[in-house]
């Protein structure tokens, strides 16, 4: 709110300044340097191992099925009509607009709305914005490990209201180097030239030592 | 005589008062009313859904000087509307409905875009390709009810700037 005002936001600039500056973290460092938009974990995360039912009912093993590609991972549900597919939406614009991506990326959304989110009802929302994204379903007892596992908050049921209900999920896209170590993660906003430019120089230098 | 006739023009006087005050009032209460006239609804923008159900969002400009409330949207091409919020808390997100309506401040604008709020759109009576055209219904708590139109567009052309063709905002 102190921004609004002009005076507000020139004197925090100036407290900032005047404090001693943090020294960056290794993953900061990278990504000033790099020019990303993902936000950095002080500590990178491992690949999660978990295994859910894929849109054709086989079992996905995550960590090994996405082993050293780059891989987002993104927990949603198909009866979300704002923050899920816009995020699917701009993911799959980016590789239409990249098609060298195509082959080093995987994209994988888990559908958290157990009841809800079937391998059919998954694999059409996927099929909106492109074919080749991975598509995953499982009991709320699998979901739930599968969340524990990659350490984003477990969904449940927020409100429920005449006709339907809604979902309270993780906010956020994991993005996974051909390290298999998240180092990244995405919030809502980032946009697709963001996205095109993180993943084509993830693509293609991995994620560098610092 | 003369009596009387003062009487008679303090009673005119004291009339002209009232009615000074009382158009006033009108005029007080004129202002702080918002006319269908005033509140313009831009960028109506529908992206073509990829499940069950849909989002609207536009974006309402007001001339008035006072501010008014969007209490509810309708379409025909859903069984049931709903205003919804996305609340982002720490590492979840989640859709709320709102109770009571989005206000729309005087001489200001009140924006419904993806990842704040939205209207959902639930029973699609139709399936919704881009390109199509919408009609919806606002109804305001002063401005009353405004008819408009949305366009069906697709999830990856909303960050477009003006992607509902009425200047973004």
């Amino acid at each position: 709110m102190a921004c609004l005002l002009g005076l507000g936001c020139n004197r925090s600039a100036q407290d900032s300044g005047a404090q001693p500056a943090k020294a960056p973290t290794a993953g900061e460092k990278v990504v000033q340097r790099l020019r990303l938009s993902g936000v950095p974990f002080s500590v990178p995360l491992p690949k999660p191992d978990f295994t859910l039912t894929d849109t054709s009912g086989h079992p996905f093993h995550f960590r090994a099925q996405t082993q050293g590609y780059l891989t987002l991972l993104y927990f949603g549900y198909t009866n979300c009509p704002d923050f899920c597919p816009v995020q699917m939406a701009n993911i799959a614009a980016v590789l239409k607009r990249e098609p060298d991506l195509r082959p080093q990326l995987k994209v994988v959304f888990v559908g958290v709305d157990a009841p809800r989110d079937t391998p059919k009802t998954v694999r059409a929302f996927l099929d909106k914005f492109d074919p080749s994204f991975i598509g995953l379903t499982g009991t709320p007892a699998e979901l739930k490990h599968a969340e524990l596992a990659a350490a984003v908050p477990p969904a449940f049921v927020q409100k429920r209201f005449k006709g339907g209900y809604t979902v309270s999920h993780a906010a956020w896209v994991l993005l996974y180097t051909r390290d298999d170590l998240s180092h990244l993660r995405y919030p809502f906003g980032i946009r697709q030239s963001q996205w095109a430019h993180d993943l084509v120089v993830l693509a293609k230098h991995g994620w560098p030592e610092s | 005589m003369a009596g009387v006739v003062r009487r008679a023009a303090a009673a005119t006087l004291v009339g002209a008062a009232a009615l000074t005050l009382l158009l006033a009032g009108c005029g007080a209460r004129k202002a702080a009313t918002v006319a269908p006239g005033d509140l313009h609804v831009i960028d109506l923008r529908i992206p073509a859904p990829a499940g069950p159900s849909a989002a609207l969002y536009f974006t309402v400009v007001s001339h008035a000087a006072a501010p008014d409330r969007l209490e509810a949207v309708d379409t025909t091409i859903a069984g049931m509307t709903m205003i919804h919020r996305t609340v982002v808390e720490g590492d979840r997100v989640t859709m709320e409905p709102v109770k009571g309506g989005l206000e729309v401040p005087a001489g200001g604008r009140l924006v419904l875009e993806p990842g704040g709020a939205h209207v959902m759109l639930m029973q699609l009576k139709r399936k919704l390709v881009k390109g199509d055209r919408v009609p919806v219904s606002l109804r305001f708590q002063h401005a009353g009810e405004i008819q408009a139109e949305a366009r069906v567009i697709s999830y990856a052309d909303l960050e477009a700037p003006g992607s509902g063709g009425g200047g973004g905002g």
